[in-house]
């Protein structure tokens, strides 16, 4: 990533959620450093990795943090949803179990973070098609009820794993483009001309992404 | 005298008889083991009985005592036995040169061991005429005395060798105190290799591996696993628990109607503890045996059960307990019932959220400017998030730091040591080895201009620290050491606080009906802040200690937001324009998030309001005792030290 990671015109924090297990750390050593390890270590309270990815025509530093998916950590990890401007709730197709409490993550996602916050459902561990509990549609039709992104991936042979980090990035830049179309001169940030080298911004600058979703 | 107890080697040796030099002892030396075997025993009545005639009586005896000798050089290898070495040594200078080499008397011995029993032995012996019985009595003495001469040298050696032990010990032990820091307690150091028996022994054994580990070497990884064994042990002891009933209860195969939740995350992170001698086929006995681990103290202590991050901590114990599951199960006992606070790993982690708490303090005040400037990163953060919120900053890694009490930071040799530290110093050890880390990363910290960007520069430093040794072990444990005195100065005072604190809630939850559109007024503005204040001081989930008795940082910071706020409505003309919709639209969501987040921590909080209660009567029994012990009560009776108490009761 090298100076890449230096250059950007926004930073976007970004929150995996999900039952132990699921493969939350997997997806995300997958998207940022292109590495899986059956054996990866339980994550402990909250951990977080970053990749600098083009969206649009701007540099935008996803800021992604890992939680641990067991319960009673949860009082401590729910507190980094606040700032998240996006979150991936991860269940694993092959376990009905961790789908069923989807909806839990779900309530336990909006009574701590911004309602505006972006969600992706994502199935992971397709790689596994023989052993598949969650049928495709049904998870769909669950995303789509409840105004979530949807998608299926396998963070073992990488499928879709770029896609689904791709696609919540670019939702929440859209909406903060939205955002600053419709609050021009409250944004410091005009993406096309003011921020010509991104490394030198100020810090607001940088932050600027997280303000008012 | 212990050093008594000794093995000879092989089956030619003899038994140590008590002044083997001259007859009379030697029959009744030999009278003396007779009685330990019963057949010898038995032949002797069975003899005495035959023949009545009473000068045979010493005879028989003689022969008796002359078989045993003959079976015990043959049979037990192990004695034990009480021997006066200098008498012993004289009598076999004086012997050792006559009736060396006889043929004849070797001859009589062959023949008598070649006998099948023990009856043909005698009737072997009852053939024999005096002079005949005379030369097995002297070849038999002359080998008593052989024997003995060897066991005296070796009964030498061992003295020695106990004396140059004892030797060694004073000297680490005059070591000790002379890097001690010559308090009066140190002086009384004495170190010993195990505790002696009682409960001085015990902590004379436990001030001087105290010391040891202090010593920039630390606890020599060869002693490390006896070590905290008998920290364990001494542990286990002192709650009297029965331990073979506990290890079949906790290690029992047939499974448990309890188990199968906690089985299931169990085996989920089996494999998962980071340490690679978990992973893959052939690691599956080890996975077993460290399943069993868990289950183990799952079973042990329900309330706590299993939580992730054991995995990690078990990994490391049963390598140090090179695989014995039994030790290793002791050794999480005592970390986590006994080191570590009550409710670590339970009621949603909430003693180590105390911890992270009570950390950023102790922060505050060894490290002000690292604090500082972290403080102002995360307030930076949390302005331009406005809604948004930025938890402190050392919180991700302290909350991993301190669950896994480092294993997933530093390497396993510098780990090892601050667990020796841990075990022998308390639970202060982890907020003072955090305290170093911090300390020695502050300068790389101190360059970061953003919270982001200090996220990233952890990242990086962290892996530093794993991989690449960026710390040195002694020269972190020797600034955990010298960083305070212990107990650790107000480390009590402050965990006390944050565990029992209450926050008076803030107005802002009442006022939620304000916001909205109409709401850019002033109040709102004070409303916003009370939030960003209270997001602050709710730092970690369940806590709500800060804020209401704020820490004057904390007020500063407030006015300071406030101030910030007041100048921005002050400047800008289209006050719409400060709060573009959808923050508006949200933000009755948010307060109502907000409050159902109160609402929880007010029903955690309510335990902990309880077990205040319940010191403060204590506290208040106390200081009634003492006014009735002060006012002159002179007779100490219950009825009056009761009397208040009643009352106390009454008026609850």
């Amino acid at each position: 990533m090298g100076t890449a990671e230096e250059d950007y015109n926004f930073v976007f924090k970004v929150v995996l959620i999900g039952e132990s297990g699921v493969g939350k750390t997997n997806l995300l050593s997958r998207f940022t450093r292109n590495e899986f390890n059956h054996d990866s270590r339980t994550t402990i309270g909250v951990e977080f990795s970053t990749r600098t990815v083009m969206v649009g025509n701007a540099m935008v530093k996803a800021q992604i943090w890992d939680t641990a998916g067991l319960e009673r950590y949860r009082a401590i990890t729910s507190a980094y949803y606040r700032g998240a401007v996006g979150a991936l709730l991860v269940f694993d197709i092959t376990k009905h179990q961790t789908y069923d409490v989807v909806e839990r993550w779900l309530k336990e996602l909006y009574d701590h973070a911004e309602a505006t916050i972006i969600v992706m459902l994502v199935g992971n561990k397709t790689d596994l098609a023989q052993a598949r509990e969650v049928p495709t549609e049904e998870a769909k039709m669950f995303a789509e009820n409840n105004g979530l992104l949807f998608i299926e991936t396998s963070a073992l042979d990488s499928t879709n794993v770029e896609q689904a980090f791709e696609t919540i990035l670019r939702d929440i830049f859209s909406k903060v483009q939205k955002q600053q179309q419709r609050s021009p001169q409250d944004n410091a940030v005009s993406l096309s001309s003011e921020n010509p080298h991104g490394g030198s911004q100020t810090p607001e600058e940088k932050r600027a992404c997280c303000i008012s979703l | 005298m212990e050093l008594l107890e000794i093995d000879l080697e092989g089956g030619n040796s003899w038994e140590p008889a008590a002044g083997a030099g001259s007859p009379g002892p030697q029959r009744q030396g030999a009278r003396g083991r007779g009685g330990s075997s019963a057949d010898s025993l038995a032949e002797e009545e069975e003899e005495e009985e035959e023949d009545p005639a009473g000068r045979y009586r010493s005879t028989s005896s003689l022969v008796s005592g002359l078989l045993t000798e003959l079976y015990s050089c043959g049979g037990r290898a192990r004695h034990r036995d009480s021997v006066d070495s200098s008498t012993e040594a004289s009598a076999g200078s004086d012997i050792f040169p006559g009736g060396r080499g006889n043929s004849a008397e070797s001859r009589f011995l062959q023949e008598l061991q070649q006998r099948p029993s023990q009856r043909h032995q005698i009737e072997y012996l009852g053939q024999k005429d005096a002079d005949e019985l005379a030369t097995i009595v002297r070849e038999l003495n002359y080998r008593i005395c052989v024997q003995s001469a060897k066991l005296l040298r070796h009964l030498k050696q061992k003295d020695r060798l106990l004396h140059k032990v004892q030797k060694n010990c004073d000297i680490v032990t005059a070591c000790l105190q002379a890097v001690s820091q010559k308090r009066r307690v140190d002086t009384k150091l004495k170190f010993t290799l195990e505790p002696s028996l009682g409960q001085n022994g015990f902590q004379q054994w436990y001030d001087a591996l105290k010391a040891v580990a202090r010593l920039p070497t630390g606890i020599p990884k060869e002693w490390r696993r006896k070590v905290w064994l008998t920290l364990a042990d001494h542990y286990l002891h002192s709650i009297a628990i029965d331990w073979d009933k506990t290890m079949r209860f906790t290690f029992n195969d047939r499974s448990n109607p309890d188990d199968d939740s906690m089985g299931i995350q169990i085996v989920k992170d089996l494999h998962r503890t980071g340490c690679s001698s978990y992973c893959g086929q052939e690691a599956e006995q080890d996975r077993v045996v460290l399943k069993r681990v868990l289950l183990a103290y799952a079973r042990w202590n329900k309330s706590v059960g299993y939580c992730q991050g054991f995995n990690i901590l078990a990994a490391l114990i049963l390598e140090v307990m090179e695989g014995n599951e039994g030790d290793a199960l002791k050794i999480m006992i005592y970390l986590i019932d006994k080191v570590l606070p009550d409710s670590y790993f339970v009621n949603n982690l909430r003693a180590l959220s105390v911890d992270m708490a009570v950390f950023r303090d102790l922060l505050r005040m060894k490290l002000p400017e690292l604090s500082q400037h972290l403080d102002t990163l995360q307030r930076a953060a949390n302005r331009e998030s406005r809604g948004g919120y930025e938890p402190p900053l050392t919180n991700v890694f302290t909350m991993q730091w301190f669950l896994t009490l480092f294993a997933t930071c530093l390497p396993n040799h510098t780990v090892l040591k601050i667990w020796d530290s841990v075990f022998f110093e308390g639970s202060e050890v982890i907020l003072r080895v955090a305290l170093a880390i911090w300390a020695k990363l502050g300068e790389q910290i101190e360059c970061c201009e953003t919270a982001d960007e200090f996220y990233s520069t952890m990242g990086k430093l962290t892996q530093e620290m794993l991989e690449d040794n960026l710390i040195d072990s002694n020269e972190l444990m020797q600034t955990v050491y010298s960083m305070a005195q212990f107990p650790f100065p107000q480390l009590a005072e402050l965990r006390e606080k944050y565990t029992y604190n209450i926050t008076p809630f803030p107005a802002a939850v009442k006022s939620t009906s304000v916001s909205g559109r109409l709401g850019r007024t002033r109040d709102s503005d004070e409303e916003n802040d009370l939030d960003d204040e209270d997001s602050v001081a709710n730092a970690v989930g369940c806590l709500g200690p800060f804020s209401g008795l704020l820490a004057p940082e904390l007020q500063k910071y407030q006015k300071q937001i406030k101030d910030q706020n007041e100048e921005q409505s002050l400047g800008s003309s289209n006050i719409a324009e400060l709060s573009p919709g959808a923050i508006d639209s949200c933000r009755s969501e948010y307060h109502a998030a907000f409050n159902s987040m109160m609402m929880e921590r007010m029903t955690t909080d309510i335990n902990a309001l309880k077990r205040q209660y319940s010191r403060i009567k204590k506290k208040q029994q106390q200081q009634v005792h003492q006014v009735y012990i002060r006012a002159g009560s002179e007779d100490d009776d219950p009825g009056i030290l009761l009397d208040p108490r009643d009352q106390l009761n009454n008026g609850i």
